[in-house]
């Protein structure tokens, strides 16, 4: 039973790798739209070339000269037949479904090619986004899960930020170094809330004592759960304000306000993060730091009141529901 | 007159609408004081999951007491085979405004009690920063939502076993459409439509589309 169950996996696994390994066999052509070239089977170069016209109109407007320099690099779309898992492809290699949009082909091309921006010329920007270089055109999405985790965040220091200090804005988003974050990134019932949270997760607190937990979370003393946050394994990291996401809505709103080589001033710019950006976006860090929170606070979802449409549609149909009643002739 | 249908349909659903009006008073009050820690500070992300927990509430309640005033408002008439209505000095189409009328008003007994339940939970609560108390909205949409279930299953309480069993090999074609498309691989998702064009712009159930949360971003 094993070897019949470990055969049928082996010939899985060499599917996957026939699929993977021998992507360019048959015909393909070569595509050039801009600086991107890309090597693509021949019935799939229609859709690649839809892709790529969309994916450089965009590159070009975010990437500015940066994209120029993609001409000495030739990308292959690789398709994989559906069911095959998305293994991670050679680099810059487009390993996408052979049933992609051509939408989908302009989000991975954007992908790659950013990281290609990167590769090799800045490793702080990449770290910073936790090496997410979120796709331009995702603006909205980001803004409204930015808004979702700046709402709720246990730390005072997303919380202030929400208020309007842009000073606390700028440490909740890792823009400068924080000293004793457990202390400064949130306060009492917050501590209480983090230990408890990560007690849940127990391998990461396997230092930590039962009685030191309940004086934190049930007795509410904030010298023990300071005391347990400050006994945390090297591995584990006080959970920051913001996410990454918060971060990449960050980057894209510079990049958007900086229009036409924004990532040229990114990538030349000198000073820390914040400045770089700052320069990227061709304003001072407070103005940028003021449009990201402008954009994030306008990204809030709508509340959960009954708009005038949905007030005027129920009523109809309760209207013509009851005239129905009525209008019937038949007792039953 | 109305006073008289009103009593009788009173006497009817009395029990199960007192019921109502106490779970639908307790539910927010419940709710918001479960995701609360006492006198605590608040956390605003567990504030919304808990909330969520109980959201699918509101809108199942609405939807099971709009059905429960509309089939007993007929269950009665259709057992007499209508005598009482047909020895009535009024025409049908007035019979049917004072039964509408009659359950509409009853419902609202439940609905105040939940706005009451709304309120106090709410004016209670400690409101962390970046949540707000929605508790009048909350209450409209559960009486648009309560009447619109009530409207659609009046109709079909009116017409008796013959129409519901309409309505179920109604049901019962699209589950077979269904299933025929998913093994076919048609592509053409006829529950999903049906679905997706009640809850739509336009669709009668469009009052339910939303996220039934007393305190929310």
């Amino acid at each position: 039973m094993l070897v019949d169950s470990l055969a049928r996996e082996l010939t899985r696994a060499q599917a996957t790798l026939e699929a993977m390994g021998r992507p360019t066999a048959g015909r393909h052509d070569t595509l050039r739209v801009g600086a991107l070239t890309v090597l693509a089977p021949s019935d799939r170069v229609a859709i690649a070339a839809a892709g790529m016209e969309e994916a450089w109109a965009r590159l070009t407007e975010h990437l500015g000269a940066a994209a120029e320099a993609l001409a000495h690099d030739t990308m292959e779309v690789r398709l994989l037949q559906p069911g095959v898992p998305m293994l991670a492809g050679e680099h810059r290699a487009l390993a996408i479904r052979n049933d992609a949009t051509a939408e989908v082909i302009v989000a991975r091309i954007y992908e790659i090619v950013t990281d290609m921006i990167f590769d090799g010329r800045d490793d702080s920007v990449r770290v910073w986004l936790r090496h997410q270089v979120p796709f331009a055109h995702e603006t909205q999405d980001l803004a409204s899960e930015t808004y979702r985790q700046l709402a709720t965040s246990l730390s005072v220091a997303a919380e202030r930020c929400y208020l309007g200090d842009l000073s606390w804005c700028r440490e909740a988003l890792g823009l400068v170094p924080t000293e004793n974050p457990a202390q400064r990134w949130y306060d009492a019932g917050g501590r209480r809330a983090l230990v408890s949270r990560l007690h849940q997760v127990r391998y990461r607190t396997a230092g930590w004592t039962d009685h030191m937990v309940e004086q934190c979370t049930e007795r509410g003393s904030d010298a023990a759960c300071s005391a347990l946050l400050a006994d945390l394994p090297r591995y584990v990291a006080v959970p920051e304000p913001l996410g990454s996401v918060a971060r990449q809505q960050l980057f894209v709103t510079a990049l958007a306000r900086g229009g036409a080589g924004a990532i040229d001033r990114l990538l030349v710019a000198d000073g820390t993060l914040l400045e770089r950006l700052a320069r990227a976006a061709g304003e001072p860090s407070d103005s940028l730091l003021a449009a990201w929170r402008a954009g994030v606070l306008a990204a809030a979802p709508p509340p959960p009141v009954v708009t005038p449409g949905t007030r005027w549609i129920a009523l109809a149909w309760i209207g013509l529901l009851v005239a129905v009643a009525v209008s019937r002739t038949r007792w039953i | 007159m109305f006073r008289a249908v009103l009593y009788t349909q009173w006497k009817w659903t009395r029990a199960a609408l007192l019921v109502a009006s106490i779970a639908l008073f307790a539910l927010p009050v419940t709710s918001v004081r479960q995701a609360g820690h006492g006198d605590q500070e608040w956390e605003a992300a567990e504030v919304l999951l808990s909330l969520s927990a109980w959201a699918p509430l509101y809108p199942i309640t609405a939807a099971l007491l709009g059905t429960l005033v509309a089939f007993v408002a007929w269950s009665v008439d259709h057992q007499g085979e209508h005598v009482y209505a047909l020895s009535l000095p009024v025409p049908r189409w007035h019979f049917v405004l004072l039964r509408w009328s009659a359950g509409g008003v009853l419902l609202l007994l439940p609905v105040v009690a939940l706005w009451i339940g709304l309120l106090l939970a709410t004016a209670t609560a400690q409101v962390p920063t970046g949540l707000s108390a929605y508790p009048n909205a909350l209450t409209l949409r559960y009486l648009l939502a309560t009447f619109v279930s009530y409207a659609l299953l009046f109709v079909v309480g009116q017409g008796g076993k013959r129409l519901v069993g309409y309505l179920l090999v109604a049901v019962g074609a699209v589950i077979v459409v269904s299933v025929f498309d998913a093994i076919m691989g048609l592509g053409l998702g006829p529950a999903n439509r049906i679905g997706a064009w009640l809850i739509g712009p336009l669709g009668p159930l469009r009052v339910f589309d939303a996220r039934w949360l007393p305190i929310d971003v």
